[in-house]
């Protein structure tokens, strides 16, 4: 039926499918997120794009909660795949979440994902076929299939070269090409990375900044997907942050380390004050990335003596710089009398390597 | 030639120099042998001087030694200036001795943070003739600076500028080098844009000087570093031709392939006065006009004055620039500063604030099999930066940049930091058995920088003249090579590495650069080519490769000769001899045609 399908579709340009909202058939059997698509109750038709190199066009549909929260994208796609001019059908029902990233994907139990050689998919090229499209920056987006052809067979013994690594490829060594793909897999592995992050992509960014709401926003900024924080994080203007400070602040505490510097550099000064940051942020300095607690240093100086008596808890986690500059602020914020006993403790720390900073900033102070 | 003679000269008097008062102050590069200590210069700024390093990948590196007279025999206390690189709870990994007529001091060297006098014990010298040997004990980096000897136990200064004077003092210095050398051109740093600006400048009939603070030319395309040369020739492909690499492996021996034919061809050249080993450490401007650069030798310490109308900044770290008091920039600009936006990487590729995360510096590094198992030491004091990786291989990626280090003040802890991750991932990967057989043949302890000071020309090329295909009057260089940022991978996932990056590549159609980023706009007679040139954080992705940083150098070369012909300097020849200017660097590509 589906092949059918396929056929009408591919000869009729694909017209008489379009414009239905259309759930999906099958559970994904690989996604990234938390499972939204089981609260999935209703869809909306919301644009074509096309695949890449045919005249062949899919529909976009937006997946919604019963109170029409959109969750995520779905097409259910038919894409031929061709080698050397013999063509085979790929049934692929794919997700992506709501910035256009490609989240997961099914397949029919039917049309099962096949290789090459016609061998089925393994549930190990499965997985590869899913790391492949979740990595935006691929190999595969720079080259033409054309220029990959030895990742499929046999010149992968030029990968060493007098015993290391060559850089065949610019940004990628071929076995970093080779391992990211399924093996005998190469031209449906092409051909659904670039329907995951061709036109799809775009279309899905430009659509998100209309469907974009507050609903929307705090759903972002309470989610679990660290994309979806970034996103609303950036949407936030500096006079937003007090207001969303009781989301901003986890934020910072589970989010990417991209996420937390940006926060971190955008957030307003003052706010190095507020109680949250203090408690949530210095008192549990030494579980953040070395970036993020470069930055938290850095606005020490913005904070208060109760976020420095923290930070002097927890020296040891603080690399020379980063001491220095703790050392500075320290100075003006006027916290001394409140940090002097940790770090005279810290002074004396045989195994403390940069004990001996806080020696001599002790002894410059010594009186005061 | 003359800086070989010159060279022997001040070997054969180091060996004679009488050391005749109570103290005496014996800078380690200045040593005579140096054994398996290798001479690095690359922190003279931020540490003081030059020192000596037992870089021996985990096998002790066999002694430096050198022979001095003295006058006055007796009781010496010895200090040596040192420093345990990678303090923590685990054993210092760069342990010395130092011994004296054969007798071994008291003390092992190397246990104390951070660069400062260390005590070495005491010894009574009983001869004229004194035999100094410096003994590595792991070949894990340990390093000295200097060697004091002081009858009266009276430790040295180590306060940067107390310590500069004090030096300055106890190895009786001038205050300005007694040498002084006169050209048409002075180019500083012999990587690839400084050798292109170089020849382009001596095929024009310019008396060039050359100053190089290696014993090899290239950069990071020598022999000591091994990066590959990418991008086109542009109009110089004749010159590049003669400085440039074949596409091997980063990291890869074929570089001394590369190296040698290098140096060959730039030694050809009559009037470029190449001198190696001598790294900068000054220029002086008057009125925004540079009127010298002076340069000291990394080993003896000789220093020369260099005069010129012209002077070239291809230090990559813009230090002459920096010295002159030339504009520079440092750090990654707002994207909402130029525009650079690429709205699929967002802050990855410009920040919407200003921050100074640039690209990193790496580290390359070679392994072989050998015919039998080869045991690699433990290596406690690099697992917190290796953690659980494991790898047999190196390559570009292997790149360090963190938002609380300064790639120039802090060159060193990345450096270190870098090879931490190299050893630490080694000794992981030679648990398995599988990899029995590797061991670690050649590892760089050069920093292979992308990113640091640039310096600010009458244009700034940014990231929009490429995206907005902007071609200029004066455009004198051109790329095709896609523009790629890198960042590190722990941004997007803590969990990975911190010495790990990954790149961003914009793919693009030609693009050019236009001659006014390659001259000062405040320094009046200070070009600069490479890295250091002039552009913002995102512009810099495509051309900082070194066949793009060649033609730089190239066109620079060729300014240069103009600005000698006409006796005017660089921004000059933009406003009165373009055409000029332009028809010269055209005539280069029709030569080869």
């Amino acid at each position: 039926m589906k092949w059918s399908l396929y056929l009408i579709s591919l000869l009729a340009g694909s017209s008489v499918l379009f414009y239905q909202s259309q759930l999906p058939n099958n559970p994904p059997t690989h996604f990234v997120l938390d499972k939204e698509w089981q609260q999935v109750s209703k869809s909306e038709p919301v644009f074509v794009f096309r695949n890449p190199d045919t005249t062949i066009e899919h529909q976009m549909q937006l997946l919604m909660n019963e109170d029409g929260l959109p969750l995520l994208y779905y097409a259910d796609i038919q894409t031929p795949v061709c080698i050397d001019g013999l063509c085979k059908p790929v049934y692929v029902e794919m997700y992506w979440d709501l910035l256009g990233q490609y989240a997961g994907y099914g397949v029919y139990p039917d049309q099962l994902l096949t290789k090459y050689d016609h061998d089925l998919f393994e549930a190990k090229d499965h997985l590869t076929l899913h790391q492949l499209l979740l990595d935006q920056s691929s190999v595969l987006g720079r080259r033409k299939l054309t220029q990959l052809y030895d990742t499929k067979t046999s010149r992968t013994e030029s990968i060493k070269f007098k015993g290391i690594e060559v850089d065949g490829i610019s940004g990628a060594t071929k076995k970093e090409i080779k391992a990211s793909i399924v093996e005998g897999g190469l031209y449906s592995c092409y051909k659904l990375w670039h329907l995951a992050y061709g036109e799809a992509t775009e279309k899905m960014r430009s659509q998100l900044s209309t469907i974009y709401s507050d609903t929307l926003a705090d759903y972002f900024l309470s989610s679990r997907h660290k994309d979806y924080q970034f996103y609303a994080v950036k949407k936030l203007k500096p006079t937003d942050f007090l207001e969303k400070i009781a989301y901003i602040v986890p934020i910072v505490k589970v989010g990417k380390p991209l996420t937390r510097a940006y926060i971190l550099k955008k957030m307003p000064k003052k706010l190095f004050q507020n109680s949250l940051v203090v408690n949530e942020w210095y008192q549990h300095f030494s579980d953040f990335d070395f970036n993020a607690k470069t930055l938290l240093v850095n606005n020490l100086q913005y904070s208060n003596s109760a976020a420095a008596l923290f930070l002097s808890k927890q020296l040891t986690n603080l690399s020379k710089n980063q001491l220095k500059t703790f050392l500075v602020s320290v100075d003006k914020i006027q916290a001394l009398e409140v940090v002097q006993e940790n770090l005279t403790t810290f002074s004396k720390d045989a195994n403390a390597p940069h004990n001996y900073l806080v020696k001599v900033f002790l002894k410059t102070h010594k009186g005061e | 030639m003359k800086s070989l003679t010159l060279f022997t000269f001040f070997l054969a008097s180091l060996c004679t120099s009488l050391y005749g008062q109570k103290d005496f102050l014996i800078e380690s590069e200045n040593f005579v042998n140096k054994g398996g200590w290798v001479t690095d210069p690359q922190f003279i700024q931020q540490m003081g001087s030059t020192y000596l390093m037992a870089h021996g990948m985990g096998v002790p590196v066999t002694n430096a030694s050198t022979q001095i007279k003295i006058k006055k025999k007796g009781n010496y206390h010895v200090w040596a200036r040192t420093k345990n690189w990678i303090p923590g709870n685990w054993e210092a990994p760069g342990q010395f001795n130092i011994a004296v007529n054969g007798e071994k001091l008291e003390n092992t060297l190397g246990l104390q943070p951070d660069w400062n006098w260390e005590y070495a014990g005491q010894i009574k010298i009983n001869t004229k003739e004194t035999t100094i040997e410096l003994i590595d004990l792991t070949g894990f980096n340990g390093r000295c600076d200097a060697l004091y000897f002081n009858q009266e136990k009276i430790v040295p200064p180590n306060e940067k500028v107390a310590l500069k004077k004090w030096r300055i003092e106890k190895s009786k210095e001038s205050l300005a080098p007694k040498i002084v050398k006169e050209y048409d051109l002075v180019v500083t740093g012999g990587g690839l844009a400084g050798c292109a600006a170089a020849i382009a400048a001596a095929e024009q009939g310019l008396k060039v000087a050359l100053i190089h603070d290696r014993p090899v030319l290239g950069g990071n395309a020598s022999s000591e570093i091994r990066v590959h040369t990418l991008g086109i020739y542009g109009k110089f492909e004749r010159i590049l031709k003669l400085i440039d690499t074949e596409h091997y492996p980063n990291g890869s021996s074929d570089a001394i392939i590369d190296q040698q034919r290098r140096d060959e061809n730039m030694q050809r050249f009559d009037n470029i006065d190449i001198h190696y080993n001598y790294r900068a450490y000054d220029a002086k401007s008057a009125k925004e006009v540079i009127q010298y650069v002076d340069a000291r030798h990394t080993s003896t310490g000789e220093r020369i004055r260099f005069k010129a109308p012209q002077f070239v900044d291809s230090t990559g770290d813009g230090w002459i620039g920096y010295w002159s008091g030339a504009k520079y920039s440092y750090g990654r600009e707002s994207v909402h500063q130029y525009g650079e936006a690429w709205e699929k990487w967002g802050e990855l590729w410009s920040p919407e604030e200003p921050d100074n995360l640039v690209m990193g510096s790496s580290i390359l590094f070679q392994t072989i099999e050998d015919p039998m198992p080869v045991l690699f030491p433990e290596v406690p004091w690099a697992l917190p930066v290796a953690k659980e990786h494991k790898a047999v291989a190196g390559e570009w990626y292997w790149e360090f940049s963190r938002n609380d280090l300064h790639q120039i003040d802090d060159g060193e802890e990345i450096r270190d930091h870098v090879l931490r991750a190299i050893f630490g991932s080694f000794a992981n990967a030679k648990q398995d058995a599988e990899n029995q057989f590797y061991k670690l043949q050649w590892v760089s302890y050069l920093l292979g920088k992308r990113e640091s000071r640039r310096l600010v020309g009458d244009h700034i090329f940014t990231f929009t003249d490429v995206t907005d295909k902007r071609k200029f009057r004066d455009s004198v260089v051109q790329e095709i090579r896609e523009v790629d940022i890198h960042y590190q991978q722990n941004l997007l996932d803590d969990s990975k590495p911190d010495f790990l990056s990954k790149a961003l590549f914009y793919p693009t159609e030609k693009y050019y650069i236009p001659y006014r980023s390659l001259y000062s706009k405040n320094i009046n007679n200070l070009f600069m080519a490479g890295r250091c040139f002039s552009t913002s954080h995102a512009g810099l992705g495509g051309p900082r490769v070194m066949r793009t940083t060649g033609q730089m150098g190239a066109a620079v070369g060729f300014a240069a000769s103009l600005c000698h012909k006409y006796k005017v300097n660089p921004r000059t020849i933009y406003e009165k001899y373009l055409a000029e200017y332009m028809q010269l660097i055209e005539n280069q590509q029709q030569e080869e045609n």
